[in-house]
């Protein structure tokens, strides 16, 4: 579970035109990025509100490692300042999620980093980060057989073999 | 995630038939929460630590757990033992097998990026993935998904049917609801079912046979039930008609009985039902339009697709260099045939690389295939070149010696050919100058390989050796040639001696048989031939090594056979006369216990003249000079009209009758008495001989018959060679006036010959 801890002023640089924030990361790596970069996830905004209510700067615990935290401040800091529909919690909901270009080369990485990046996004409540790996794990079982989605997803067919063989079970598409 | 029965759509549990022990099992799929939020356990994840697969990221997968009992062959189990190399590329793109830890409405946002298709097959992968997608919070997946289908828009599912049902009614397959056959692509929409014809003959029931297919069941029951007008056979049955589904009026007639107790609800139920069956029948059309529209749609879309794959292909061969030729011509169908080109998928650059080996293999054996095919047509060409050519270098040759070289299709094989043929760059005159320069050598080669291979057939003798060289017609000592040494040309195989036959049981000598060169199969060398010459030569007391068939040809004896007298009881007078030739044949046709050996008798000479003289007379001998078969042995040109240019080699359009060609030799010549196989030759196919003398009594006891008989009439010979090719008179004289004709006109004063006289 995430845990706001105090920490020393000193450690955190929050003097600018943006304050900054630290990041801490579940193999305890201290990340500072700007309060501005991270605007984005409505988690962080909500712990952000938090320190101004009581007046004091926190280090914020995250439960997963630098390598994804990391990821994750590269999407928010290359969408730094852009308009979002999917992040706006005013707008309509969104429906399918838009096909952005560079979205696809940033989450052309392995499936399980993938898998990472969405429950990190999730998180942070990045709705735009969840719906483009959303849409890219979609990708990889979308027009498969059942036989193929079963070995993607890496589960057994639990079915018994009246089930297995009942007409339903037998259309693989 | 709730997990209450009530969770579960209604109508999802029928038609995508989850069992009550399924939805039971729903119940471990809820419950446990990471970062307080739900969850789904999956048999696989199940004996994992959550915390640490979402934290440490080195951690490997982790072992699938083990099915205890035997395993079904599916295709799962067919793949994990499959290949090494199938096996690698999954492992190297890892699993999704932890998405199923995922939070709900993560789930839910990725599975509202699928299809109703995926979605269906997504529910036939696990029980715990069926539960989470057949419950009411994924409703909103469903219409998500049937939002998205490209074309014209899904209509919403009927009041009757939940969204998984009609997406798996829409999207479940082309299979048959009752018994999976396949490719049944059309929807029975009132039946809420695809049936292939075997099951719509054993599973419909037709209206009027309702009585005999459900004894004992209320026909009410049909009021309350939807209908097709669709039965399983093509003819007999009205399109208005109505075949209800077995299955439906059984269970329908199970809920009247059990409502039969509470009319109120039995009322009720009964009023539902029709107003549900009219609207179910009112929206069919409706449906069917819509499915068949989608279709044509969807077939249409696919056909772009797949000619924006194939362009897409294409596109990217060319790039790779190959050149257009090679790929869009011939090589259409074979590209399409490959896997991954014919698809109406997008090309990406990963499809791309996993495809291109095979679609490259292709282009680059139908450009090896274009290039040998531009090398044959080059060689073909070529072919054509040596065999005009050689055809013309032939005009240059003794006619004699024409049957000891090789035909057209042997002589362009020849070696000094091949080379220009195998020459990689265009063949330039100097390629055929040189070509035509060793031909000669070449031709010398072939003959003596010829000459060599028959010489080997023949008994071990002494025969004289000789070298076959061409002579050239305008060389010196062609006329020696002609006139005195083409007789013993092919050395030993010009001897009466070297008797070969082939299947027809006819004797070739000498230059005959040297004309079966050109044959794919050789004749045989006949012993009991050889021996019937052996004979004759010992009655003619000559020596056998030295004489050549043309030299016995020259001698023009007559001989009858000793054995046909002493067989038939004959006196010599009542004997057929042959010639040296005959009798050869004669021997080798019949049977060794008539003819144990050969035994001849030469006749005297005054018998020979005159029978001679019979022979000329009989219709075959004149036929045979009548017949265009002959040819000048001085020019290398058949007529005297012959064009030179068009002249070509061993063409028997070009061969003209005995009396054309006598009268060229006197005319362009000036030969006055043209002698046969000197002056001119007789035209002999391949395997074939001249024909000779048809055999005549030795002494016929009746006057041999005169060919010209009162009846017969006959035209100048000498009046045809005065038009010289244009059109002779066609007055017709009897023989006596013939003779007077020809005295009277053409001043000649002698006893008139067939052929030369008249014809």
């Amino acid at each position: 579970m995430p845990t706001i801890v105090s920490v020393d002023d000193s450690t955190v640089p929050g003097e600018g035109s943006s304050r900054l924030l630290l990041l801490v990361s579940s193999d305890n790596k201290h990340i500072v990025v700007e309060e501005d970069i991270m605007s984005r996830s409505r988690f962080i905004s909500k712990q952000v509100e938090g320190f101004e209510a009581t007046s004091q700067r926190h280090a914020i615990l995250l439960p997963f490692s630098s390598f994804v935290l990391n990821k994750v401040i590269e999407y928010c800091s290359h969408y730094r300042g852009y308009y979002l529909l999917e992040d706006d919690p005013d707008a309509a909901p969104p429906g399918r999620s838009p096909v952005r270009e560079w979205d696809q080369e940033f989450l052309d990485v392995d499936r399980n980093m993938l898998l990472r990046i969405i429950k990190a996004a999730h998180y942070l409540e990045i709705k735009s980060l969840v719906g483009s790996c959303a849409r890219a794990i979609a990708d990889m079982i979308r027009g498969k057989t059942t036989e193929e989605m079963r070995e993607i997803l890496g589960v057994e067919n639990d079915f018994t073999p009246e089930e297995e063989h009942s007409p339903s079970s037998k259309c693989t598409g | 995630m709730n997990n209450d029965v009530d969770d579960i759509m209604d109508g999802d549990l029928t038609e995508l038939e989850i069992s009550e022990s399924e939805s039971s099992t729903s119940e471990g799929v809820d419950g446990e929460s990471d970062f307080e939020m739900d969850r789904i356990s999956t048999s696989d994840s199940s004996s994992e630590d959550e915390d640490s697969d979402f934290e440490v990221e080195t951690k490997p997968p982790a072992k699938r757990r083990k099915v205890d009992g035997p395993k079904l062959k599916t295709k799962t189990n067919l793949k994990s033992t499959g290949t090494p190399k199938a096996k690698a590329a999954t492992q190297k793109q890892g699993r999704l097998q932890n998405m199923l830890t995922m939070p709900l409405d993560v789930l839910f946002e990725l599975f509202s990026n699928l299809t109703p298709g995926d979605l269906v097959n997504l529910t036939r992968t696990s029980k715990n993935l069926r539960a989470v997608l057949m419950s009411r919070k994924s409703i909103s997946v469903w219409r998500a998904a049937r939002a998205q289908v490209p074309g014209l828009e899904v209509p919403e599912p009927p009041e009757d049917m939940s969204e998984p049902a009609w997406a798996q009614l829409l999207y479940g397959g082309a299979v048959c609801s009752e018994c999976g056959a396949k490719n049944i692509h059309k929807i029975d929409f009132a039946l809420r079912r695809r049936l292939c014809t075997k099951c719509m003959k054993q599973c419909l029931v037709y209206a009027s046979s309702f009585r005999n297919k459900c004894p004992g069941l209320d026909p009410s029951v049909m009021e309350y039930l939807p209908y097709t007008n669709t039965g399983g056979w093509a003819h007999g049955h009205a399109s208005s008609s109505r075949f209800y589904m077995k299955s439906d009026l059984l269970a329908m007639g199970k809920k009247l009985a059990e409502l039969a107790q509470d009319k109120k609800a039995m009322k009720e139920f009964r009023k539902e039902r029709i107003l549900l069956v009219d609207a179910i029948m009112q929206d069919c059309a409706g449906y069917t339009k819509w499915a068949t529209e989608a279709a044509n749609l969807r077939s249409s879309t696919v056909a772009d697709l797949k000619k924006k794959r194939y362009d897409d292909v294409v596109q990217r061969l060319l790039n790779a260099g190959y050149e257009k030729v090679d790929i869009t011509n011939s090589q259409y169908t074979r590209l399409r045939a490959q896997p991954g080109v014919d698809s109406d998928k997008e090309l990406t650059d990963q499809v791309w690389k996993h495809i291109r080996g095979k679609i490259e293999a292709v282009v680059i054996n139908g450009r090896a295939e274009r290039l040998k095919d531009q090398h044959e047509r080059a060689v073909w060409s070529r072919r054509a070149d040596a065999v005009k050519r050689y055809n013309k270098f032939c005009q240059l040759i003794l006619p004699a010696q024409w049957a000891y070289m090789p035909n057209t299709d042997q002589a362009v094989g020849l070696t000094c050919f091949q080379e220009v043929y195998d020459k990689e760059a265009d063949v330039t005159s100097a390629d055929w100058t040189s070509a035509m320069q060793k031909l000669p050598q070449c031709l010398s080669e072939w003959m003596k390989k010829k000459h060599e291979e028959y010489i080997a057939m023949l008994p071990p003798a002494n025969f004289p050796s000789m070298t076959m060289a061409l002579n050239v017609l305008s060389g010196p000592s062609a006329d020696v040639v002609r006139r005195e040494k083409m007789a013993s040309y092919a050395g030993a195989l010009e001897l009466a001696l070297s008797v070969f036959t082939t299947d027809n049981h006819r004797a070739l000598f000498g230059r005959d048989t040297c004309n079966t060169w050109k044959l794919p199969s050789p004749p045989t060398f006949s012993l009991r031939g050889a021996s019937a010459v052996l004979s004759l030569f010992k009655t003619l007391a000559m020596n056998a090594n030295l004489v050549t068939a043309t030299a016995l040809d020259h001698l023009n004896r007559r001989f009858v056979c000793l054995a046909c007298a002493q067989k038939d009881h004959k006196s010599i007078d009542n004997l057929t006369a042959y010639s040296w030739r005959e009798c050869v044949e004669h021997y080798m046709q019949t049977e060794n216990s008539d003819h144990p050996s050969p035994q001849w008798r030469v006749l005297e000479p005054r018998q020979t003249a005159d029978i001679i003289l019979r022979e000329k007379r009989l219709p075959s001998s004149m036929k045979k000079d009548s017949t265009r078969n002959w040819l000048c042995n001085h020019c290398g040109q058949y007529s005297a009209d012959a064009d030179a240019n068009g002249w070509v080699f061993n063409s028997s359009n070009s061969l003209q009758t005995r009396n054309t060609v006598v009268h060229h030799l006197r005319t362009v010549h000036h030969i006055a008495a043209p002698v046969d196989d000197v002056d001119l030759l007789y035209h002999v196919e391949p395997g074939d001989r001249r024909p000779i003398a048809e055999p005549v009594l030795v002494n016929p006891r009746q006057t041999v018959p005169q060919p010209a008989q009162s009846t017969t009439q006959f035209r100048c010979a000498h009046c045809r060679a005065a038009a010289n090719g244009g059109s002779a008179s066609t007055r017709l004289f009897k023989l006596d006036g013939l003779k007077n004709h020809v005295q009277a006109k053409h001043k000649i004063n002698r006893a008139l010959e067939p052929g030369i006289d008249y014809y």
